[in-house]
């Protein structure tokens, strides 16, 4: 029989409390630390409890008919495109300091309106690189926000 | 108390303040408009403007905010039927089938006066209560504190929901652990930090709060395919009718706003309760007492049914800052966001906050009020026009929000690991919405982590290590047996309706 989707996530929480239990039992100590009322330890070691006592009272209740989503129809979801916007904030992280905020917000924003189905090249072209220029000098030449960006500063238009 | 007032108009009546007011119901009105963002992503969205402010002025627009979402939430209850926030869903009961009979107009008349007399009543209690509760605050020591905010994270996860609690409680571990990150205030000792030089100073609130509510709920509605924008424009086309409400409209609705006030405001005061509750409970009494002949008319375009939980979730706003302001402890998850900015400030809510800070107490409370006025004077004349804003396409207003939470955090510490962990605890709290888990007591958790802990120290310190502090106190005593009873509270119910249920099963 399949268990229900709530005792699987009963047992992932049980999982987590046990490994943040044992994590939590590695935290280090000032010597003598083991014999006061509080430690560094005492906390996260009284959540490890809690986490696990609950977890186990969510495995053993009784279930609930599923009023959620069903799994078809989760799977029928767009998880695809989620997946390409997750890639993108990702390369976003990874682009923002090599290529400035600039180049890398544009292309961002732009690569996010053409993932979501926008194809008007001046619509694409409007809310991605003019709409970031207005709010970089909106947080540089405003707020006084300093941005290094090595796109703009080879241009000479930031320092 | 008349200075302090005093203080609070002069700071609040600043020209930069109420622009605050104003700039925040209008951010806060199109974002809660927006199916699926609700009030905390607003709120979040806001916080990294609100750095560049004053703590009196960032608090204020963030109020503004607030109310702004819960408004515009009730816009596309009632246009769309697409409530913006859960606060609203009671509001589409009654606003949508009169939009549907040609009367938008006048249902959104309606909820801006309910909302509007519904905070005006509440902000007078609040006005009231905050000292009074302030006062008596000021009594308090860590045991009663740490006892509160036991009873505050329960009660959050008692009222999330049929058959939610154990999961709700979950969560509210979860957002505790996750608030243990980083370096330990009182020993300095790394915990959790795997190695990571950047976990060292912990995680950071907007960066969670950002990741879980306005970074998630964008990539839910990709996820989900919901397109309410074509909906939007049939409803725009359709035209709004009249703004205006009869006298003997004003007459029927003024006994419901009076009562739903009340009402409201004492349930945004309960810690965990708040707007949604608020509006059901007010909806369900309306209807309960409504006389044989109206009672009928609920659900199908009632002016009572839409006034109930529009004055009451705008009551249960402003008593959701009782707490907030007199304590420092939260009740629900927007006002967790909003102590989270605070604390970011280096302001510490609670009733030394009335003593040391009267122009940051006076002036929140004020300005909701002034909110209250500038929702009314300027966002129902202009309704018909922001609401051409959810006919904006899903495929422009999506990046942008990505993009504004991403920025809005990077721009604070200028860390890409920052934008890393944004985009893993995104997808966990997507993963974990589907799955039915409340993402809110996690929030309220995680703000209240290090606080918890530190009075959880501070008492077990001077009680020699033992739990006594629980009850030797009165005031801990009453708390703690208060947490005890919530907690029974759902297995009570459970208890009852597992007893009721062969009786049923036999009537079937």
């Amino acid at each position: 029989m399949l268990l229900h989707r709530d005792r699987v996530w009963a047992l992932i929480f049980l999982a987590l409390s046990i490994a943040y239990g044992v994590e939590a039992q590695q935290i280090e100590l000032y010597f003598g630390g083991e014999d006061e009322a509080f430690t560094a330890r005492t906390f996260p070691t009284a959540l490890a409890w809690t986490g696990g006592i609950v977890s186990f009272l969510l495995l053993v209740s009784p279930v609930d008919p599923d009023p959620r989503p069903r799994l078809r129809e989760i799977l029928n979801y767009d998880w695809l495109r989620v997946a390409a916007l997750l890639l993108l904030m990702i390369a976003y992280g990874l682009t923002i300091q090599r290529f400035g905020f600039f180049l890398s917000t544009s292309f961002f924003l732009l690569a996010g309106y053409l993932l979501l189905g926008e194809r008007r090249p001046w619509m694409l072209f409007l809310v991605s690189f003019p709409l970031v220029a207005v709010f970089q000098f909106l947080l540089q030449g405003l707020l006084g926000i300093y941005l290094a960006d090595p796109f703009l500063a080879r241009l000479g238009i930031t320092g | 108390m008349i200075e302090g007032l005093w203080i609070g108009l002069t700071t609040a009546l600043q020209p930069l303040n109420l622009l605050m007011v104003a700039i925040g119901c209008f951010a806060g009105t199109f974002i809660g408009m927006l199916p699926g963002l609700g009030p905390i992503s607003a709120i979040a969205l806001m916080i990294p403007v609100t750095y560049g402010l004053d703590p009196a002025a960032g608090l204020i627009l963030m109020a503004g905010v607030y109310y702004g979402a819960i408004f515009g939430g009730s816009t596309s209850s009632i246009l769309i039927n697409a409530p913006g926030v859960a606060g609203t869903v009671a509001t589409a009961f009654d606003g949508y089938p009169m939009a549907r009979k040609g009367f938008a107009g006048k249902a959104l008349a309606v909820a801006a006066y309910a909302s509007f007399s519904g905070g005006t009543i509440a902000a007078v209690f609040l006005l009231l209560a905050a000292p009074a509760l302030a006062s008596v605050a000021l009594s308090f020591q860590s045991p009663d504190y740490f006892a509160l905010m036991v009873l505050g994270l329960t009660a959050v996860s008692a009222f999330a929901g049929r058959g939610q609690f154990l999961k709700a409680l979950l969560m509210t571990v979860l957002g505790l652990m996750l608030a243990t990150v980083g370096q330990d205030v009182s020993s300095d000792v790394s915990r959790f930090t795997f190695g990571s030089i950047d976990l060292l100073d912990g995680i950071s609130f907007l960066l969670l709060a950002m990741a879980t509510f306005a970074l998630s709920e964008a990539l839910m509605l990709v996820l989900k395919r919901e397109r309410p924008s074509a909906e939007a424009e049939r409803a725009l086309r359709g035209g709004m009718g009249s703004l205006r409400l009869d006298r003997r409209e004003v007459r029927e609705i003024a006994p419901v706003i009076g009562r739903s006030s009340l009402l409201g405001f004492l349930i945004g005061v309960l810690p965990g309760a708040g707007a949604t509750i608020a509006s059901f409970l007010a909806y369900g009494m309306e209807r309960h007492i409504a006389p044989a002949g109206r009672k009928e008319e609920f659900g199908r375009g009632s002016l009572r049914g839409l006034a109930a939980p529009e004055t009451a979730n705008n009551a249960a706003c402003s008593g959701s800052f009782v707490p907030l302001l007199t304590l420092g402890i939260p009740g629900s998850g927007t006002t967790a966001v909003m102590l989270g900015a605070l604390i970011s400030f280096g302001i510490q809510p609670g009733p030394r906050l009335f003593v040391e800070r009267p122009d940051v107490f006076w002036s929140v409370i004020l300005s909701m009020y002034i909110g209250n006025v500038i929702l009314l004077v300027l966002n129902l004349p202009l309704i018909p026009y922001i609401a051409r804003l959810l006919a904006l396409p899903r495929r422009i207003l999506i990046p942008l929000i990505l993009f504004f939470s991403l920025t809005g955090v990077y721009l604070i510490s200028f860390n890409t690991f920052d934008i890393q962990l944004m985009v893993l605890f995104a997808v966990v709290a997507v993963v974990l919405r589907l799955a039915g888990f409340p993402m809110a007591p996690m929030i309220l958790a995680f703000v209240l982590g290090r606080l918890m802990e530190e009075n959880l120290r501070r008492s077990l310190l001077l009680w020699d290590g033992s739990l006594a502090f629980l009850w030797e106190r009165p005031i801990t005593l009453g708390i703690t047996l208060l947490t005890l009873l919530v907690l029974a509270t759902p297995l009570i119910q459970f208890l009852r309706e597992r007893r009721n249920r062969p009786v049923t099963a036999g009537k079937g």
